[in-house]
C-alpha cells in the first residue's frame, strides 16, 4: 500500500505515489538551480515540464498511478542536470562526479546534526570535519578564553541559511547534485523512516499485553475496512493523507 | 580516447543547425522536434534540447505560437524568423565548407 497525492505538471493533473513526488520535487528542484542565472529559466522549465506530463501520459498507459519507477524512468530520458549543459557521454559524466565533488559545496547549517542552530555541524560539514564536536569545542573553548565566539555563533546563525531541501543537504555535504545522489538520499530517509517504524512496533508489542495487542488488531481491522471504502470512492476525505508516514 | 565522446562533441557542434532545419520545414511541435532528432540518434537525452530552443528563441531565430491540442493543454508550435533562416543558410555553408575541407586529407 502506498499514499498518493494529487499534482498539476505541465497543464495535466496526476495521482502520484508519496515516493514518485518527492523524487519528481526533487529533480525540477536540481533544474531550477542549475538554470538559476539563465535568461528565460521559467520558460526553459514549463517547457521541461510539460514534456515530463506528456512521458508520464505515455508510461501510464491507462494505469491510474505515476509510480518512483515511472519518475525515475522519465528523468534518465529527460536526462540529469549535469547534462544539461552540453550533451557529456556517460563516461564524463562519472568522471565530473569523483572530481568535482567539492565544486558545488556551499555553507548551510545542518537541521539533521545540531544542538542550537546546527552552525557547526554545518561548518565541520563544509571543511569535512568528520565530528562536528571539534567545531563546537573550539567555539565554546573560544568563548571562555574570552574571545566574542558567542556573538560570532549568533551572527553566523543568522547570516547562513539552513539546508532545507535535499539538493540543499547535498550542496552541504559537496554531493553533486544528480540523480543517483537524489535518488540514493531519498532512499536513506525512506530507510530512516522504516528503521523508526519497525522499532516503533517493537516498542508497542512490548508494552502491550495481550488484550491490548487484541484491541490493536481490532482498530487495525477498522482502518483496513475504511481505506477499502476510500479506495472504492476517490473523492471520500482520507485522514492519513495528511499522515504521511502511517505504517504499511 | 573514446569515440563516443569525439561522437558527443560532433552531435553538440551540429545540434543548432539540425533543429533549424527541422524547425525550417514546418511549424513544430518540440516533441515532435524530439522525435525526429531521436530517430537519426542526434541527442541522447531530451532535455538537452529545451534551453537550446529558449536561446535560440532569445537570439530571435526562432518565434512560437500557440496552439490548441485535442488531447492536453495549448502547444507551441515553433517557426523560424527571416534573421533564424539567414543563420541557418550561413550554418548550411559552413557545414558544407568544413565537409569539404575534412574529406580532402
Amino acid at each position: 500500500m502506498n499514499q498518493t497525492m494529487h499534482i498539476n505538471l505541465g497543464g495535466y493533473s496526476f495521482v502520484m505515489d508519496i515516493d514518485a513526488y518527492d523524487l519528481l520535487d526533487e529533480y525540477i528542484t536540481s533544474l531550477e538551480r542549475h538554470f538559476l542565472h539563465e535568461e528565460g529559466a521559467t520558460e526553459i522549465l514549463s517547457d521541461i515540464e510539460a514534456r515530463m506530463a506528456e512521458l508520464f501520459r505515455e508510461k501510464l498507459k491507462g494505469s491510474e498511478i505515476v509510480t518512483k519507477k515511472i519518475v525515475s524512468s522519465t528523468i534518465h530520458q529527460m536526462g540529469d542536470a549535469s547534462f544539461f549543459e552540453d550533451e557529456h557521454t556517460h563516461e564524463e559524466v562519472l568522471d565530473d562526479r569523483s572530481a568535482g565533488i567539492s565544486a558545488g559545496k556551499r555553507l548551510y547549517r545542518d537541521p539533521e546534526d545540531k544542538i542550537l542552530g546546527g552552525v557547526c555541524s554545518g561548518i565541520a560539514q563544509y571543511f569535512g570535519v568528520e565530528d562536528p564536536l571539534w567545531i563546537r569545542l573550539f567555539f565554546v573553548v573560544l568563548n571562555i578564553a574570552g574571545g566574542s565566539s558567542f556573538v560570532l555563533y549568533v551572527l553566523l546563525w543568522i547570516i547562513v541559511p539552513i539546508a532545507k531541501t535535499r539538493s540543499e543537504r547535498l550542496a552541504m555535504r559537496g554531493e553533486p547534485i544528480n540523480i543517483d545522489s537524489i535518488v540514493r538520499s531519498v532512499q536513506d530517509e525512506l530507510d530512516d523512516i522504516q528503521d523508526s517504524l519497525s522499532s516503533l512496533k517493537q516498542k508497542v508489542k512490548e508494552e502491550m499485553d495481550f488484550d491490548e495487542l487484541n484491541d490493536f488488531h481490532e482498530i487495525k481491522d477498522v482502518f483496513k475496512r475504511y481505506k477499502k471504502k476510500v479506495k472504492n470512492n476517490r473523492s471520500c476525505w482520507c485522514p492519513w493523507d495528511t499522515f504521511r508516514s502511517y505504517p504499511k | 580516447m573514446k569515440i563516443e565522446n569525439a561522437r558527443a562533441q560532433m552531435r553538440k557542434g551540429t545540434l543548432d543547425m539540425c533543429i533549424l532545419s527541422i524547425i525550417s520545414k514546418e511549424e513544430i511541435y518540440p516533441s515532435d522536434i524530439i522525435k525526429k532528432l531521436k530517430k537519426s540518434e542526434m541527442i541522447v537525452v531530451e532535455g538537452t534540447m529545451y534551453p537550446l530552443l529558449t536561446r535560440l528563441k532569445n537570439a530571435g531565430m526562432l518565434d512560437y505560437s500557440w496552439r490548441e491540442s485535442k488531447s492536453g493543454p495549448p502547444r507551441k508550435y515553433y517557426r523560424l524568423t527571416k534573421k533564424g533562416a539567414k543563420y541557418l543558410e550561413e550554418l548550411r555553408e559552413s557545414w558544407k565548407a568544413i565537409v569539404k575541407s575534412v574529406s580532402t586529407f
